[in-house]
């Protein structure tokens, strides 16, 4: 099976900025290394869970894909075809083909215009539909989405957050993407509209065949929706596999030390397992530890784990961790 | 629940607040207790009024356009509505104090945090410099912030998100509160400082005896983490237990349908297969607190039109265990 999207190797920095002092005297810009060397791959129909804590750069990976960064390495094909470093004019058809969801629906939409304009914009770039044809098409993926053909011509703030996320839905696959990021597109709503939301594109992935990678740093949601898995510590992947293995038998301490940490909700199955509560923070990604990044907060470390960047090892078929010493 | 006097008691609270649209019902006849050493936790989504609820029991509601319209907020048997303003500053931050979910925006960026600290420390307790400062390192060392003597002389943006929420928990503990709010506490971090955050709070509860009201809308934070549990939909209470026996068997088509649709890790998956969520249809309706009938009836499935037209009043259905729901003897009995 081919690949839709693969990824090998991306690296993205970002420049510190320098005080007026600092340029004068010529002092070298520092930077972060958002993403280092992130290599990842999602099938046709697929989702990826694409899961991590704030910080570690997993939105830069989803911003790299669709290219609102450029990748200072590595490459990112598409349906075979090389995107990392292709310019503009080359860009526009492959924006059809990659779409996007964003957590916030309501930082996402023009207040000053209808939600049917956000929702016809895309279909205006990319396809033929004009007048009524386009204004029929918009009404049909409000449908879709589950909103009212009669609600396009209202503004954003007429809108819950749950409808204005299925607005959000509603433009990204009107142009009939092959693949869409989605960026924390349930973080910011209620429970009850979670899961209205989880099913929306749980359904919509069937009938349009499409693929997702599904950015979050909710594991239960990434769990529910994922064919595949991939964590993410500090700009790197540290372990990647099918959903069950890697929920069932994580291999990366970090991972293990992720799940344990999300709170159960049945009492009897609440201490069935060892709680590992990492002690510290996230260390600073401009300065990050050396050898195994994981290993300042590992309850597991030795001492090689921070002389030496760990081997990846395939524990079963797909199912690859980066440790010295995997569980 | 023992015979002891309740630290914190919220009668029939009624919470109002007017605007160009009318008037909203945000709270409408809420009552709770809190003991001391106890956690309880106010569940509900947005525009359920657990906020208000904890807003109003430090009464700090504004007003206009909110009103408390009516109701008793007793500390220690007093009553908070007889208080005038400079007893009620009194008690805030010295008797009952609050943490927010935004440490970032409830702190001050000119400010070190030793400042900040400080402040309520010479408010309430007075003292000369030297003692202060020597209190506010205990509160960060009581909070488990390290090298606490040099995070003391700190701005706010050189902490971390979980030291923030740390340093707001030490501000709220200066005093040496009885009742401590906590709003939301782990909403902005990550799961692995959540975990650090939830079991300081549980620490603090046990060192210090401690009455916690946890406000929250994850249910997994309060299976894990509140003794006792009030589920509030629209502004009301729909149900109310002790959290093992509320969350194995919730009485309540609304508990039972924010339990189903919150996706679980130790849910079975079985093989490829995606399950799909359980999906509580609609939304919370704006109007739900003035509502003849019950507030979830437009989104229940075993809602009739009696349920429609007739307030369900809170009953008895089990040891401690209230349900405000007209079917709750015709719920299934307990999930798996």
């Amino acid at each position: 099976m081919t690949a839709l999207l693969e990824v090998a190797g991306l690296v993205k920095r970002f420049a510190h900025s320098r005080s007026l002092i600092d340029r004068v005297r010529g002092k070298p810009a520092g930077a972060v290394q958002a993403v280092s060397g992130v290599s990842l791959s999602i099938a046709a129909n697929e989702t990826l869970g694409l899961v991590g804590e704030s910080g570690c750069g997993k939105s830069t990976v989803g911003r790299c894909i669709l290219r609102l960064e450029q990748p200072d390495a590595g490459t990112i094909r598409l349906g075979g075809e090389d995107i990392s470093q292709l310019a503009e004019p080359r860009l526009r058809p492959l924006r059809r083909k990659l779409q996007v969801v964003f957590q916030d629906p309501f930082a996402s939409l023009n207040p000053r215009r209808t939600v049917g304009e956000a929702v016809a914009e895309p279909l205006r770039n990319f396809t033929d539909l004009r007048g009524a044809a386009l204004r029929d098409e918009v009404a049909r993926l409000f449908e879709r989405v589950g909103l009212r053909r009669d609600q396009i011509d209202r503004f954003p703030h007429e809108f819950s957050g749950g409808q204005r996320q299925r607005i959000g839905i509603a433009r990204a696959i009107g142009p009939r993407p092959d693949l869409i990021i989605l960026d924390e597109p349930v973080s910011a709503l209620d429970v009850s509209i979670q899961a209205q939301v989880v099913n929306l594109l749980m359904d919509l992935q069937d009938e349009f065949r499409l693929s997702y990678l599904f950015i979050a740093h909710d594991l239960a949601v990434v769990r529910h929706i994922s064919q595949r898995v991939a964590v993410m510590y500090l700009g790197q992947i540290v372990e990647t596999g099918p959903r069950d293995a890697v929920f069932s038998h994580p291999r990366h301490p970090y991972t293990a030390a992720l799940l344990s940490a999300a709170p159960i909700l049945d009492p009897a199955k609440r201490n069935a397992a060892e709680r590992i509560i990492l002690t510290g923070d996230l260390p600073s990604p401009s300065n990050p530890p050396s050898g195994c990044r994981f290993h300042t907060r590992c309850p597991y470390a030795q001492a090689i784990c921070s002389t030496t960047v760990p081997p990846t090892v395939e524990s079963s078929p797909g199912h690859i961790a980066a440790c010295h010493f995997p569980l | 629940m023992s015979e002891r006097q309740p630290l914190l008691v919220i009668d029939s609270l009624a919470v109002e607040f007017h605007g160009r649209d009318g008037t909203t019902c945000a709270v409408d006849d809420v009552s709770l207790t809190l003991h001391a050493g106890e956690i309880l936790a106010l569940v509900g989504e947005s525009g359920s009024g657990k906020s208000v609820t904890s807003l109003a029991a430090l009464r700090l509601i504004p007003d206009p356009p909110g009103k408390i319209v009516s109701g008793t907020i007793l500390l220690d048997g007093v009553d908070l509505a007889s208080l005038d303003d400079r007893a009620l500053r009194r008690v805030r931050g010295k008797d009952m104090a609050m943490i927010f979910q935004d440490p970032m925006s409830s702190l001050n960026p000119v400010l070190t945090i030793g400042q900040q600290i400080g402040e309520a420390i010479r408010l309430h307790e007075g003292g000369g410099d030297e003692a202060v400062r020597a209190r506010i390192i205990e509160v960060l060392e009581l909070v488990r912030i390290p090298q606490a003597d040099m995070r003391i002389d700190q701005y706010p943006h050189q902490l971390s998100g979980g030291m923030r929420q740390r340093v707001m928990i030490a501000m709220a503990l200066s005093c040496g509160p009885r009742v401590l709010i906590a709003d939301e506490p782990t909403t902005a971090l990550d799961v692995t400082i959540q975990a650090q955050i939830l079991a300081l709070l549980r620490d603090l509860r046990e060192r210090l005896g401690m009455a916690i009201l946890l406000i929250t809308h994850d249910l997994g934070v309060v299976a894990e983490n509140a003794d006792r549990v009030i589920v509030l939909y629209g502004g009301r209470k729909v149900e109310q237990g002790p959290v093992d026996s509320l969350i194995r068997n919730p009485r309540h088509p609304y508990t039972r349908g924010l339990l189903g649709s919150m996706p679980h890790l130790d849910s079975a998956l079985s093989g490829d297969k995606r399950a799909r969520l359980v999906e509580i249809p609609g939304a919370v309706p704006s109007n739900a607190g003035s509502l003849p009938g019950c507030g979830f009836a437009a989104r229940c499935e075993l809602a009739d039109a009696h349920c429609r037209t007739h307030r369900p009043p809170l009953t008895d259905v089990g040891p401690d265990r209230l349900s405000a729901c007209w079917k709750h003897d015709q719920l299934p009995e307990a999930q798996p």
